[in-house]
């Protein structure tokens, strides 16, 4: 079948297959960004990874109308982003997924930066809480700001703030996180 | 606490590694995405033929039942029923049956009658004609109707018709004319005259 459309139609065969290979490419380098910004709102591992193969799914599907591959990144991380948010809101409509810390993925975090006292667990845990008592829009802002490569520039181009709001926000957020762990 | 150390802290906090073999499971479901997406184009234009196929079906099934009504619009607005006076007939009026009074004029045994052809007592929807037991006429207009009276009258009066008939294009004939040549006395003949002779 597949040589039979090769003959029929190369152009058509050759170009979907460049497309593939260059989303597989892409898939590859940005895997594990868009399952951090699913699990920065979600804190929880199986949803994260449920709401990043959902959201390369989504990307795969829409990838023929992305001109410019080098927005990929932010595309993705937006996309993973809404989907995480449109997942929390049914956990909270269910009320039947708990938001707790998830324990095994900080263990791993921990193991892999030599932190693997109860302390560092400890406050870990306590961050958390700290984010989550945070208001939703400081709260994303940290949480993107958080993620390794992300400034306030890229912070504001997935949020579609000015870089200013970002900064400001990311000042409140610092302040009432001071103030909750003091 | 510091803004530095609640920078670090942040960023070990979102430091999560993904499970094992997440990589790959996020792979299998690209590729499920890509079978499927396979499968979405490869019935699309099969779809799009089917479709195409049932509006050219449907589209031929509706142009037949419009021929179907104007044929039948023609034939109701040349050839009507003429129905007794007072009441009322159906006539098609392009796609719409609307009931209008008739008008007849008493001209009696003028109308000619029209054979009407069995099965029309009663329309489509089972209707029975106001004048099913009644002969049909033509409708023409009184002049024509007076003609074709006067032609009926014909055999029966044995008048003789005056047949007009057309000889075609005609040449003008022309007869021979004797013409009789003129004759012209002569010229007497003149006298020189003398210088003088009849002063």
């Amino acid at each position: 079948m597949d040589d039979r459309l090769d003959l029929l139609l190369p152009g058509l065969v050759t170009r979907d297959d460049d497309l593939e290979t260059e989303f597989e490419a892409l898939l590859g380098e940005t895997s594990t960004l868009a399952f951090r910004v699913a699990f920065g709102v979600l804190r929880h591992q199986q949803d994260a990874e449920d709401v990043a193969q959902e959201s390369f799914a989504k990307a795969f599907r829409h990838f023929r109308r992305l001109r410019d591959r080098t927005r990929f990144r932010a595309w993705l991380v937006r996309m993973a982003w809404r989907t995480a948010l449109d997942r929390q809101r049914s956990n909270r409509r269910r009320g039947a997924r708990e938001l707790v810390v998830d324990g095994s993925a900080l263990t791993e975090a921990a193991r892999a930066d030599g932190l693997a006292d109860q302390a560092a667990r400890d406050r870990a845990a306590a961050l958390w809480t700290a984010i989550d008592a945070l208001p939703e829009k400081l709260r994303l802002v940290v949480v993107l700001s958080g993620i390794q490569g992300h400034d306030h520039r890229e912070v504001a181009t997935l949020l579609r703030i000015p870089e200013g709001t970002v900064k400001s926000r990311m000042f409140l957020a610092r302040q009432q996180l001071k103030e909750t762990l003091r | 606490m510091t803004s530095d150390e609640l920078d670090r802290a942040l960023e070990e906090a979102l430091r999560v590694e993904p499970p094992v073999g997440y990589l790959a499971r996020v792979r299998a479901r690209v590729a499920a995405e890509q079978t499927a997406t396979a499968t979405r184009y490869t019935w699309r234009p099969i779809g799009a033929m089917a479709a195409a196929g049932v509006v050219l079906v449907v589209g031929g099934l509706l142009l037949e039942r419009d021929d179907d009504h104007g044929r039948l619009a023609t034939n109701t607005a040349t050839v009507g029923t003429v129905s007794a006076p007072g009441t009322s007939s159906r006539r098609v009026v392009g796609r719409d049956v609307v009931q209008v009074p008739t008008v007849t004029r008493n001209r009696g045994a003028s109308a000619v009658p029209l054979e009407r052809r069995p099965g029309h007592a009663a329309d489509d929807a089972g209707n029975a004609a106001p004048n099913a037991d009644r002969p049909a006429a033509l409708l023409i207009s009184p002049d024509d109707s007076e003609g074709l009276r006067l032609l009926r009258a014909l055999p029966e009066a044995a008048l003789a018709v005056p047949v007009i008939e057309s000889a075609g294009p005609q040449t003008p004939q022309f007869s021979r004319i004797d013409v009789s040549p003129i004759q012209l006395d002569p010229l007497a003949e003149l006298t020189p005259l003398t210088l003088g002779e009849l002063q």
